[in-house]
């Protein structure tokens, strides 16, 4: 049988066949199509005079690793440097600086913002008004941050193989849906799951830190990705030793429980800035090597709302 | 390993690519099974990818990458929805054509989508994605070998039996006398 192709356009004998044909060649797509896509690539100016940083890729340590080969000998020995204190930091096993919340409690006065940092210089910034603290309950289970206060973020799990990068889907949970982060045992650097909330800046500091609910097996590392900490390529405003995030351990037993970290409990690995949350770009949840296989579920992402 | 473009080169590559592409990855999405809405969706993911991986792609590779990743993409929503138990059928309301309106051609049209979808899911994967390019997307057989990454000789066997099972299944379909808006409905159930 020849597989020459006729260059004429076909012609189905059935013209049923045609008409189906021609309403896919006419089915219009949806009007706003351009500014959606616009929008959830950092395209648009997010306010007046803003000098938007255009791209808004997903920060993972795997930049970090390239950024390394470029800079030679000197990337190297900063990614092991990474590399030691991570890992050191896991064996440890230090206490979490976490705790179940209770019901109605609310997150420390305004004041307490002065133990975080100073201002990150911002091309532009989101600003949360703090009316809308949910960040991602999951149950719309389209993978993607709920859309207030500026948040459009979608849930992408980066790992060492490339190949096991994906967007990740909310999971039927027992009481509703959730993010469920099922991790084999890794090699490189881990993984990363990974949602932005807003380039090149979010201003979340009408808030006094983040929470979420958790169960499985598996420690994690809750990081915020500050502006200054992403590299330029990236959309971010670091140049050299960057993904130095703020962040903290956490160890997430079987048991259903609310933990919630603010501000001032972030870390970061390297360095000793307290975090600015008016300079926010991304929400991770890190897994070193070392913690893995995992087996978690998050839920009920969300913003500490502060004291009146 | 070439250096980083400048923000303003990649904004300017990233926007032309949403200009150029944006429709044929949504309507390519939409051609390989997901409705309207998942569609939009998923097309936001395959731009969040190329966003990504800008600096591996050059500007001619652009739409074999996106569609690559639209196949994916595409394939992941759909084991997604089998999961959660839901049929892919479209029934939101379809907006046709604006030169054509009143509801006689509304429901017209939004039947002759449904039809349409139900059609080409019938076809194997990879006759589908031939079919859905030359005939949908009305791209030439080579530049459909160049997207899909396969032999020209390969897309000319494909596509001729696809369009075969493609117009034996409109005749069955229409001759099993089925009413595809009712029988979306029955499924929805």
């Amino acid at each position: 049988m020849s597989s020459k192709l006729d260059d004429r356009p076909w012609q189905p004998e059935d013209p049923r066949a045609q008409d189906l044909l021609d309403a896919a060649r006419q089915e219009e797509v949806p009007d706003d199509l351009h500014d959606q896509l616009r929008r959830v690539l950092g395209l648009e100016d997010m306010g007046a005079g803003a000098a938007l940083e255009p791209l808004p890729p997903y920060a993972r340590p795997r930049r970090l690793a390239r950024a390394g080969v470029v800079a030679g000998a000197l990337g190297m020995a900063v990614a092991c440097t990474f590399l030691v204190l991570f890992f050191s930091r896991d064996e440890a096993g230090p206490p979490l600086t976490v705790r179940p919340t209770e019901e109605g409690e609310l997150a420390p006065a305004p004041q307490e913002k002065a133990a975080t940092g100073a201002a990150v210089s911002c091309p532009d910034r989101v600003r949360a008004d703090g009316s809308e603290p949910l960040i991602d309950d999951f149950e719309d289970r389209n993978g993607r941050l709920s859309l207030v206060e500026g948040r459009f973020g979608v849930w992408e799990l980066y790992t060492a193989d490339p190949s096991k990068d994906k967007v990740l889907r909310p999971a039927r949970a027992s009481d509703g849906h959730a993010l469920h982060v099922a991790l084999p045992a890794l090699k490189g650097w881990g993984a990363v799951v990974v949602a932005i909330l807003g380039p090149p800046c979010y201003d979340a500091s009408r808030y006094a830190g983040i929470a979420f609910r958790a169960r499985g097996t598996g420690t994690l590392r809750l990081a915020i990705q500050q502006y200054d900490v992403v590299p330029k390529h990236d959309g971010g405003g670091c140049e050299n030793d960057c993904y130095d995030t703020h962040g903290t351990l956490m160890r997430v037993t079987k048991g259903q429980t609310d933990y919630e970290v603010r501000w001032e409990q972030l870390e970061q690995r390297r360095g000793h800035a307290p975090l600015d949350p008016s300079a926010l770009r991304a929400v991770t949840f890190e897994f070193g090597p070392a913690d893995t296989p995992a087996d978690l579920w998050i839920d009920d992402l969300r913003f500490l709302p502060r004291a009146p | 390993m070439a250096a980083p473009e400048s923000p303003e080169l990649r904004k300017a590559r990233l926007g032309d690519a949403v200009q150029e592409h944006g429709p044929f990855v949504w309507r390519a999405l939409r051609r390989l099974g997901l409705s309207r809405d998942d569609a939009s969706d998923a097309t936001q993911e395959v731009f969040l990818v190329l966003a990504r991986r800008l600096d591996d792609v050059t500007a001619t590779d652009t739409r074999p990458f996106l569609f690559s990743v639209a196949r994916r993409v595409a394939s992941t929503h759909r084991r997604d929805t089998r999961r959660r138990g839901e049929v892919c059928l479209d029934v939101e309301p379809v907006e046709p054509n604006a030169r054509e309106p009143g509801p006689h051609r509304i429901a017209e049209h939004h039947d002759r989508l449904h039809m349409l979808q139900r059609a080409l899911a019938a076809l194997p994967e990879e006759q589908r994605e031939v079919f859905v390019l030359v005939e949908c997307e009305e791209q030439t057989a080579p530049e459909t070998a160049r997207i899909l990454g396969i032999p020209l000789g390969t897309v000319a066997s494909r596509l001729r039996r696809a369009r075969a099972a493609f117009e034996l299944t409109v005749r069955i379909l229409h001759s099993a006398g089925r009413n595809v808006h009712g029988l979306a409905t029955k499924e929805h159930r």
